[in-house]
């Protein structure tokens, strides 16, 4: 079991109440979290990197307390060593493919070189056949090689677990199936397990070794 | 006739560029704070710090008065620490043209951080970059633009500040009379050739600062905004 929570949250918003109560235990390497949008999905996934913090409960990964509120343990998300991939992607806009994919292999103030050629960077650019749009920026690639940028960017940091919201949900049917089988196998060589969110019945056939359904902020039975 | 503008335009320059540096600085980092961090109190301290730029320059002055002359509560502090007096000195022109100058940095920088994506810095966070290292590579290469629009503008404030700057530091020529005081100190004497040449001066140093805001401007819009990376 790499993966461990059970969490609670309220949340209120605009008069809107919502309370989300995730329990979830990942037994099988790749685990899809499965359910209609604004079921709390993306909140549980938030919770595992630490993007938002649950009012109690606990989250546990390969053993270690990521949250424990009555321990009063809360790592920073710097911390919790997970790789996130946002539906959207949030690749720096004013950085290129290359010092996207570089930029949390370089310490301190300053963003990875333009010109800079790192080899885990380069290794990760091919694996993914981005090389080729390597020096141009997110806004000038396509979406598929947008996708890619970013499962590099979180993947070059050798993450303990892998978090993915909605990956497929913005690309074409063609493209889906291609990057799924491109996912899937970089996965199978690394080893690194995988949480993923989708509502796409797809998704789960490919990843959905064991699968958890989610709704109106609850894990179904 | 010469002599005397160019020390009067120096002086101008060198209040401004001081008042820029240390509203770069406070406006930055005010701006990120009002943007980034909720807390009681925050839209308060929001019109506060936009109120230099609704209030008589004459009122502002009359105010830093009461702070930094010798019975206020800063000024006599100084005084009695350090024995410096801050009133009639260029450095209080400094302090005139800052805080008159202040809203048009603090403002568009508070908005320009608020444009910045937030999930831009929590992808940061998860690749293991600290707060302040996201800061410098993600947050601020991102505002930087707006930011820089408004530095301009507050230079050039800056410049032609004149009600608070007349109160706190006086009129002495070569040493706190900027070009803004000098223009009006000669057109009282009925001085018309000095007049003329210090207003045209003070024209030619205002469109040199919209030319180069302008170039810049221009130059990043053209590029994205690959070069701040």
């Amino acid at each position: 079991m790499w993966l461990e929570l059970d969490i609670q949250r309220q949340l209120h918003a605009a008069g809107q109440h919502f309370e989300l109560h995730a329990a979830l235990r990942c037994t099988q390497p790749k685990v899809v979290l499965f359910g209609p949008s604004g079921a709390g999905k993306s909140l549980t996934l938030k919770a595992v990197a630490g993007l938002l913090r649950p009012d109690t409960g606990v989250i546990r990964m390969h053993g270690q307390r990521l949250f424990d509120q009555v321990a009063g343990i809360n790592l920073s998300p710097q911390r919790r060593r997970v790789g996130y991939v946002f539906q959207d992607y949030a690749l720096f806009p004013h950085l290129t493919v290359r010092q996207n994919v570089g930029f949390g292999l370089q310490r301190g103030l300053r963003n990875p070189s333009r010109g800079g050629r790192l080899a885990v960077v380069e290794q990760w650019l091919q694996a993914f056949r981005i090389d080729p749009v390597g020096d141009l920026l997110p806004s000038q690639i396509s979406g598929g090689q947008r996708q890619r940028t970013a499962l590099a960017r979180a993947l070059v940091t050798q993450p303990q677990a892998l978090l993915l919201d909605e990956p497929f949900a913005a690309l074409d049917h063609a493209l889906r199936v291609h990057l799924r089988q491109e996912l899937e196998t970089v996965l199978d060589q690394t080893g690194i397990p995988l949480l993923l969110i989708s509502h796409d019945p797809e998704d789960v056939e490919m990843f959905g070794q064991q699968v958890v359904h989610l709704a109106d902020g609850r894990v179904q039975g | 006739m010469v002599d005397l503008d160019w020390s009067a335009l120096w002086l101008s320059l060198k209040v401004a560029g001081w008042a820029t540096a240390i509203n770069l600085v406070l406006g930055v980092a005010l701006g990120a704070l009002l943007a980034r961090r909720r807390f009681p109190g925050r839209e308060l301290l929001d019109t506060v710090f936009t109120l230099p730029m609704v209030l008589p320059p004459t009122v502002l002055g009359y105010y830093l008065l009461v702070l930094i002359g010798s019975k206020g509560p800063l000024g006599r502090w100084l005084d009695e620490s350090f024995g410096i007096n801050l009133v009639f000195t260029w450095q209080a022109a400094v302090i005139a043209a800052a805080v008159a100058s202040f809203p048009l940095v603090f403002k568009p920088a508070r908005a320009a951080f608020e444009d910045v994506d937030g999930q831009l810095e929590q992808a940061a966070r998860t690749l293991g970059i600290s707060e302040l290292a996201l800061f410098f590579r993600v947050t601020l290469p991102l505002a930087w633009r707006g930011i820089l629009a408004g530095l301009l503008l507050a230079f050039a404030r800056a410049m032609g500040e004149f009600g608070a700057t007349i109160m706190v530091a006086g009129s002495i020529p070569g040493r706190t009379q900027t070009l803004s005081i000098a223009i009006y100190e000669a057109v009282q004497a009925g001085n018309d050739g000095r007049a003329n040449a210090l207003v045209l001066l003070s024209s030619l140093v205002c469109i040199s600062v919209l030319l180069i805001a302008a170039r810049l401007v221009g130059r990043r819009q053209h590029e994205g905004v690959r070069n701040v990376a």
